[in-house]
């Protein structure tokens, strides 16, 4: 496996690769996954994952399917706590407490880390109270307060000109691409250190799919993204670093501009150029 | 390593754009072999063909930069799939170029006049003989995906610009104590220039190749000529 971290702006071969980075490089990174598995029942879909986030940039995770990307990046948020015989072993650890998320309550784990789906999932009320969803749980009470936040993660979502005046309205009223910049926002509004997108654009057409990379690009100074996607095309736009993956195992990790001109493993080059199974 | 796309249509797209590449390498080395002919024998028939065939390494360039612009266009291309696209445009320009320089050679031998220099045509026999030899080494690299290849390649060129300085000097001696020389002494200037120029494209298409096969540009010591005269 081949794997670059990240010091400072610069980028440095980890050698041996499965140890963490010096702590000195840590303030760089929002989290750290340590030597992940992952098990549905007794199936092993993750295979000691040892993985740098970087603070505030994009990473994307690509693979065929079944090679545990998705898999990956709901351990994030804890959803695979959701079903009985699941289970880890190794640590994802957030910075800069160095807390090990896998340990921690699973509601705050998500009060922290925002998700958006493949398919936009709004809830069944306005378009105001969707974003307002997340923060309302969060304690946030004060009208103004409130209003400010949501009118800002709709902003973030670029999509505020676009319902400012109908926030009252129902969000099933939007369109697909809208839903799903709304589902962005609802997630953004919290804060979140860490926003997980898997596959956000697989369910729109070209002109939704452009407006949220778009606007990836636009959050990336402020949110650290981890983006799950088939696309490599988007991988390539919108990422900092991309992880490869194959079989549960992280096969290659590198800055995006690396990764999709000089690979430097035979998987990952057979993959990204179309030669793949 | 998989060498087979999934999507078939790829392989079709790169394999006719390095068929395409060969073929305008072979083309412009059998223009320069004839070009020097011409030079050597007085032969101006020849020098007219050699001229009138540099059409078809222009159209071969046009169909390589028709085709690198609709593979990019069509295949979302990566890694050395996206270099071997570039690089087969870009190496399309410099033999385009070498064969101008065998043009323009054909061209000034129908004006020399006189071979009392004639002791010079064998150096720029030999400077033409290097280039096809450094031209067949960076093709077969190319087939072949060779780097150290384009590496010999790319070293050869030194002993080219030597023997390019020997002859600047050379007809410059010759034309300043004849000035019946000056004529044949200009149009041999500009031959030998352009073979020089010639001989650099070529080590233009081995920095190409070894990036396409490697990913990394081609460094290191080259031998300056100051270290060969």
């Amino acid at each position: 496996m081949t794997q670059k971290i990240f010091h400072d702006q610069h980028v440095t071969q980890l050698s041996p690769k499965t140890e963490p980075p010096p702590h000195a490089q840590r303030e760089s990174l929002a989290a750290e996954i340590r030597k992940l598995s992952f098990w549905y029942g007794e199936t092993q879909a993750l295979k000691e994952i040892t993985l740098s986030i970087a603070y505030r940039k994009v990473t994307a995770l690509i693979g065929p399917s079944g090679c545990g990307k998705s898999t990956l990046l709901r351990s994030f948020n804890r959803m695979h706590d959701l079903y009985a015989g699941n289970r880890y072993s190794g640590e994802i650890c957030l910075f800069p407490e160095n807390h090990n998320l896998i340990e921690l309550d699973p509601f705050m784990v998500r009060l922290r880390i925002g998700m958006v789906f493949q398919k936009p999932n709004p809830f069944p009320k306005s378009i105001f109270e969707n974003v307002a969803a997340g923060l309302r749980i969060q304690g946030v009470q004060n009208k103004k307060l409130l209003s400010d936040r949501v009118e800002q993660a709709l902003r973030d979502a670029a999509l505020w000109e676009e319902v400012k005046d109908r926030l009252s309205q129902s969000a099933y009223g939007l369109s697909g691409g809208q839903q799903q910049r709304l589902c962005i926002a609802r997630a953004l509004a919290p804060q979140p250190e860490i926003l997980l997108l898997d596959e956000p654009t697989s369910a729109l057409d070209p002109i939704a799919t452009a407006k949220v990379e778009d606007l990836i690009t636009d959050i990336r100074n402020r949110f650290t993204v981890i983006i799950v996607t088939h696309n490599m095309q988007q991988a390539a736009r919108i990422s900092d670093f991309t992880a490869y993956m194959h079989l549960g195992k992280l096969i290659e990790f590198a800055p995006t501009g690396e990764l999709f001109t000089t690979p430097q493993e035979t998987l990952t080059r057979d993959y990204i150029t179309g030669r793949f199974g | 390593m998989n060498n087979r796309h999934t999507l078939r249509i790829f392989d079709e797209d790169l394999n006719t754009l390095r068929q395409e590449i060969v073929a305008l390498s072979n083309h412009v080395s059998e223009q320069l072999h004839r070009a020097m002919t011409a030079l050597v024998e007085n032969d101006a028939t020849l020098a007219e063909q050699v001229i009138a065939d540099d059409r078809m390494a222009d159209t071969l360039q046009e169909k390589i930069h028709t085709h690198t612009t609709r593979t990019l266009a069509r295949q979302q291309a990566m890694a050395d799939d996206l270099r071997a696209i570039l690089a087969a445009s870009r190496i399309a320009i410099h033999l385009e170029r070498i064969g101008d320089y065998a043009k323009n050679t054909a061209k000034r031998s129908r004006h020399l006049s006189q071979h009392n220099i004639a002791e010079l045509i064998e150096q720029f026999q030999w400077m033409g003989t290097r280039i096809q030899s450094m031209l067949s080494q960076v093709t077969e690299s190319y087939i072949h995906q060779n780097a150290p290849l384009a590496n010999v390649a790319w070293a050869d060129d030194a002993e080219l610009d030597v023997v390019y300085a020997n002859l600047f000097q050379h007809l410059l001696s010759a034309m300043n104590q004849e000035s019946r020389n000056i004529e044949d002494g200009i149009q041999l200037l500009f031959i030998a220039k352009g073979l020089e120029r010639a001989g650099d494209h070529v080590t233009d298409i081995a920095e190409e190749i070894y990036l396409m096969v490697t990913g990394l540009p081609l460094q290191g010591p080259r031998p300056k000529i100051s270290e060969l005269l």
